[in-house]
């Protein structure tokens, strides 16, 4: 075919053309595209979403500036606040009921393979829309991922720190403690001359005081489980409770009512004036340690990674606060929307920044814990928790956990109260224990 | 004829209320306990498992039946206490007069109260750095300067008790009062006339005749120190160890903490079966057959 001027003009002009609809496609289309992965023309507009949350100030900021969302999408969300402590109960009636309703729910990490089947893998979902877990720290990641599957993205977290009170070490001269031998002596030094302690607990309730135990097994070698059975009750792991419990018992460096303390009493005697050291999670130092009703000044009050047992570094735990979308819902699709909305980084930012409100000081994004800005507003702390989480572990990821802890939480305060032999205590506990996890 | 289906059709609506809320339920609990229920596994029950659950709590629990030891010490203290109690306030306040009306009127105060606000207000009252009855305790007694008042067996499962105490003896007190008032006042007179002591009185006159509602009160306290949560999940959590917990709160450990509402249905059945024995024995001593006819 011979190609005459007139054709190639004609094909210029019409290639011409075609790009330049293309080219104005791609404008409209960026001009249309939607921040943080939401799908463009609201195709779910008009939907109703309930999500369940916790009460805290981090999601009271969320659904302060729902507005944004539901102008981005034309969806609609209603906030239905529940105590952490029934938090639990309520999902699992959810569960039992089968209910289609809250769309979105937020749990904590190690009850999700116990919890697994009611939420929606979204792994796929993710793929789609190019949202990956590598903007959060590794034990966060590990806290949404069970058998390979990723059921939710963490919204709330919170990594372990030792605050202490700084006016005193620097009025006596004493060091930052790195290790718990010298946690113990500078205690011992400040309780002396200040007739306070630190606002250690070892109530069952709750069972927290597994988490304090646990930083020192780790710190000591120990494991909890290895290759499914109940390890809990090696020598490193008596040893870190004979530890845990000589700080009430031998050494008496703890402030008062140690042994009924939960972590709340713990960080509530900090604020109060009442102890010179608190561990545990950072979420206390926003509101129990300089929160309105506390007598402390931020100038008072430093943070430092939890102390090492053996060596120079410790090993902490970490845990996260996922939320899923629930496997009964009928508007998963609306739902991913929301969650990609309410887990992007700026919100985060703008959470922990803005303190004219409320006093949010969780982040979860690595790039908002190191950011400078974030820090600024925040004496630093997120850069101390971003060392902590670099190394952070996470509880078992068992469906019996929950259960698992709550019998080592008993072994514990029955050796510091009740005066039972750390051995013999781990010792019952694990055969308690492995019997759970045999039966599954 | 028709009377007679019209006392049934009128009985209908309690007896359908009835059902719903109290038979269906314990029912259900009844069958579920028989079967293998592990929420982490199925939202609804699975296997029938015939005595495993019961095997399992008697054979295979040292949780389990620490949980009866600490149910039966609490039930022990709490009732007994709380009676003792009741009967000290009514003997106290079974006068006649504007005051005592009063007073009688104020006393349904801490039963009126929720458990759950007591509970948290009394873990505030007894902590060792601010609580009122650490500080005024200390005072009174320095010896007890040192006290973590949860903070041991003994003294968590005390405070338990004079909690439960705290609740129930006002109002126990209320139902002996109007026992107290129902004496017949001559025959006190008459024992005076004779001689005798205030003391005298009260073991031969008073407390004799007072017994019926005393034993009531006490099956009625007995009954619901079994059931008793509220106080453990606020104050203690179950601890020290377990030093504290009872069978309604390991039952609810069972279902909410370890997924397992077969095991946890099956601790409440053992419990629902205890306390119908219990009852059931305290009636036959309260009402021997033939009396009530």
């Amino acid at each position: 075919m011979r190609t005459t001027r007139r054709t190639l003009m004609g094909t210029l002009l019409t290639g011409a053309v075609a790009a330049g609809l293309a080219c104005g496609a791609t404008l409209a289309n960026a001009a249309d595209a939607l921040p943080y992965g939401l799908k463009a023309g609201k195709p779910y507009a008009g939907t109703k979403l309930t999500y369940l949350a916790p009460v805290a100030g981090q999601y009271e900021g969320h659904e302060a500036r729902l507005k944004e969302f539901t102008d981005l999408t034309g969806i609609e969300v209603e906030f239905e606040f529940i105590p952490f402590r029934n938090l639990l109960e309520k999902i699992l009636a959810i569960k039992v009921a089968g209910d289609a309703d809250p769309d979105l729910i937020n749990y904590k990490d190690d009850w999700g393979p116990g919890l697994k089947d009611l939420f929606v893998p979204i792994d796929e979902m993710m793929a789609e829309d190019k949202v990956t877990l590598d903007r959060y720290y590794p034990a966060h990641q590990l806290g949404v991922t069970y058998g390979g599957m990723i059921y939710g993205l963490p919204l709330r977290g919170h990594a372990q720190l030792m605050f202490y009170r700084k006016d005193l070490l620097e009025k006596h001269g004493l060091p930052v403690p790195k290790t718990w031998d010298e946690l113990a002596e500078v205690a011992k030094v400040i309780k002396d001359k200040e007739g306070i302690g630190i606002g250690m607990y070892y109530s069952p309730k709750a069972a927290q005081n597994v988490a304090v135990w646990m930083n020192i097994l780790w710190s000591n070698g120990g494991e909890l489980f290895q290759d499914g059975k109940v390890t809990f009750n090696s020598p490193e792991a008596v040893e870190a409770l004979k530890y845990y419990v000589a700080l009430e018992n031998d050494l008496k460096v703890n402030s008062e009512g140690a042994k009924s303390f939960e972590q709340y009493d713990g960080s509530l005697s900090m604020g109060a004036g009442q102890s010179a050291f608190f561990m545990g999670w950072w979420w206390h130092y926003g509101s129990r340690i300089l929160g309105k009703n506390t007598k402390l000044t931020p100038e008072q009050v430093g943070f430092a990674p939890l102390p090492a047992f053996k060596g120079d570094k410790s090993t902490t735990f970490a845990m996260s606060m996922p939320t899923a979308i629930n496997a009964n819902s009928d508007k998963q699709g609306a739902a991913w929307e929301f969650l990609k909305w309410v887990s992007n980084p700026d919100l985060e930012k703008r959470n922990v920044i803005e303190k004219e409100k409320r006093n949010v000081i969780v982040a979860l994004h690595k790039k908002n814990m190191m950011d400078e800005e974030v820090n600024a507003a925040n004496q630093g702390l997120q850069m101390a928790a971003a060392g902590s989480l670099e190394s952070s572990r996470i509880f078992p990821q068992l469906a019996v956990w929950p259960e698992v802890m709550q019998v080592l939480a008993n072994a514990i305060s029955d050796a510091v109260s009740n005066g039972a032999d750390p051995k013999e205590a781990l010792d019952a506990a694990a055969e308690q224990a492995q019997k759970l996890v045999d039966r599954g | 004829m028709r009377d007679r289906h019209l006392k049934y059709l009128l009985m209908m609506p309690a007896l359908l209320l009835v059902t719903a809320t109290v038979i269906y339920p314990l029912g259900y609990a009844g069958i579920i306990s028989f079967m293998d229920w592990r929420l982490s596994r199925s939202r609804v029950p699975t296997d029938f498992v015939f005595l495993d659950n019961f095997w399992r709590a008697f054979f295979d629990d040292p949780s389990f039946l620490n949980s009866l030891t600490v149910t039966a010490t609490f039930v022990t203290g709490s009732a007994l206490g709380a009676v003792v109690f009741g009967l000290l306030i009514a003997l106290l306040l079974a006068r006649r007069g504007r005051g005592y009306s009063i007073a009688r009127t104020v006393l349904v105060l801490p039963f009126a109260m929720s458990p759950a606000l007591q509970g948290t207000s009394f873990r505030f009252f007894l902590n060792p750095e601010f609580g009122i009855f650490d500080a005024v305790l200390d005072a009174l007694f320095p010896f007890l300067a040192h006290v973590d008042w949860l903070g041991s067996s003994g003294w968590a499962m005390t405070w338990l008790i004079l909690t439960d105490m705290w609740h129930w003896g006002p109002f126990l007190s209320l139902m002996l009062i109007g026992g107290l008032l129902s004496i017949p006042s001559d025959t006190l007179e008459a024992s005076r006339v004779d001689g005798a002591s205030a003391w005298t009185s009260f073991w031969t006159i008073v407390l004799p005749q007072l017994m019926p509602v005393l034993a009531i009160a006490f099956v009625l306290k007995t009954i619901f120190s079994f059931k008793m949560f509220d106080y453990v999940y606020l104050l203690t959590g179950g601890g020290p160890g377990e030093s504290t917990s009872t069978m309604t709160y390991y039952a609810f450990r069972m279902g909410f903490t370890a997924y397992d509402m077969g095991y946890a249905s099956a601790i409440a059945f053992v419990l629902a079966l205890l306390l119908v024995g219990v009852s059931a024995v305290y009636f036959r001593l309260l009402f021997p057959r033939g009396e009530a006819g």
